[in-house]
């Protein structure tokens, strides 16, 4: 009677099948034509995996908008620190987003469909503008992605922090339109006008991080809703002179979830 | 392990060259499991034709945080395991079993390895399903016996007594017939 090692060894190194070539090419054409189909109804580059949800309703919507918007505020507040600040009336804030060119943001949600990686104790912030993107995915607190996009250089580059690599692609054409249209929707001026399109009522002024707030709630159809508690002030020194991100912040709450 | 934490970033952002990869690397490991658990060469390509395409069809919401291994062999395992239910669990038809092939042997030991490795097959086929399903786990796919107890929802014991349980049978059936 053999050894139990060389029973365990003669599965190991013995014991082998392998799918033969008519076959194994016809899977896998088969399985990339499944990947690319896949992708068609999926979201684009880097978008959350919420932006499916926000075209269900209004009040959702106006939702996730509100989370991105809260966001806004508590990557101001959180990387660029707080300075002296007034309370303004929302349509000061609504204008002044309006013109803002970029945005600083932090996602984080209680919700089932939290965009980040590593729900619940995971979040992502995002630094943005109209062709560049950075993104630092945390774990746990400490960061463990960066991700960069350019859409003017085609490129994408992923620093893997925790295994100390990276990995840089060219983006094709299809992706970067993809990009395009998936960075739109969190655009500022898409939120606030998403804001005002739907029915909403002052709350009155309110202090959230040390930033004096003008808050509104709007109520869906669906009788959710969503209380947006928003600032304004230049996010740096320099910042003064050119357009700046909007500190915001709101909670949401409904079926799905809440953000604050 | 690095390579499947690249592999699965390019994953989620749709990359064809990483599903390609992951392809190649996992396919035959996938088989091997799956001929091993079913003893039937056709129903072990339709299982792994089943978990690679549903692979591609999910690979972009991707969330394993374990190795892509570990991960195509819960896909076969659930799919054999239902497979089973399926059949009402058929008596393993010895003459059924395909025969296996053997990549390593020089041309003059093929002969002599064919007859040792069918037997092996065929000894791996006779074992009780949990029992099987340890065995392969463990030796073909390298998984940890506290990943097998998750996956067959026991305890680390009762898979640790699986696996002797296993080798012993396996030996009993073989009484000599596998040497190097």
């Amino acid at each position: 009677m053999r050894s139990r090692r060389l029973i365990e060894e003669a599965i190991r190194t013995r014991l082998n099948s392998t799918l033969d070539s008519p076959l194994r090419d016809q899977l896998l054409a088969r399985a990339l034509r499944e990947q690319e189909q896949s992708q068609e109804t999926q979201p684009a580059l880097d978008g959350p995996v919420i932006r499916r949800m926000i075209m269900k309703n209004s009040i959702v919507k106006l939702g996730i908008a509100a989370a991105i918007i809260a966001v806004v505020g508590i990557g101001i507040t959180e990387f660029l620190g707080t300075g002296s600040t007034s309370g303004t009336l929302w349509a000061q804030v609504a204008k002044n987003v309006e013109t803002s060119s970029s945005v600083i943001f932090r996602t984080r949600g209680t919700g089932s469909r939290d965009p980040n990686d590593d729900w619940p104790n995971g979040y992502t912030v995002y630094w943005r503008t109209a062709t560049v993107s950075r993104m630092d995915k945390y774990r746990g607190g400490q960061i463990h992605r960066t991700i960069y996009t350019n859409l003017d250089t085609k490129t994408l580059i992923g620093l893997f922090h925790d295994h100390k690599m990276y990995n840089e692609e060219a983006l094709s054409d299809e992706r970067v339109q993809q990009a395009r249209t998936g960075w739109g929707w969190i655009a500022p001026q898409e939120l606030i006008n998403l804001g005002r399109s739907l029915e909403h009522h002052a709350l009155g002024q309110k202090t959230i991080d040390g930033v004096l707030c003008e808050g509104i709630e709007a109520k869906g159809p669906d009788s959710s809703t969503a209380r947006l508690w928003s600032a304004w002030r230049p996010a740096t020194p320099s910042s003064r002179k050119s357009r700046a991100p909007a500190v915001v912040r709101a909670q949401w709450t409904s079926s799905a979830g809440t953000w604050t | 392990m690095l390579e499947d934490e690249l592999l699965k970033w390019k994953l989620r952002r749709g990359s064809p060259e990483a599903l390609a990869k992951v392809y190649e690397k996992y396919i035959d490991a996938m088989l091997t499991l799956a001929v091993g658990l079913l003893s039937n060469r056709a129903a072990a390509e339709d299982v792994v034709q089943d978990v690679f395409l549903s692979f591609a069809r999910s690979a972009r919401n991707l969330r394993s945080q374990g190795s892509l291994r570990s991960y195509l062999a819960t896909g076969v395992l659930n799919r054999v395991r239902d497979r089973h239910r399926q059949l009402h669990r058929q008596a393993v038809n010895l003459e059924s079993v395909d025969e296996p092939v053997c990549r390593s042997a020089g041309p003059d030991q093929t002969a002599i390895l064919v007859e040792q490795i069918a037997r092996l097959d065929q000894a791996v086929a006779k074992l009780p399903q949990e029992q099987r399903e340890v065995v392969l786990l463990r030796l073909k796919m390298d998984l940890k016996f506290r990943d097998i107890a998750r996956l067959q929802q026991t305890s680390v014991n009762t898979v640790l007594g699986r696996y002797r349980y296993g080798l012993d049978r396996l030996r009993s059936l073989l009484n000599g017939e596998v040497d190097r």
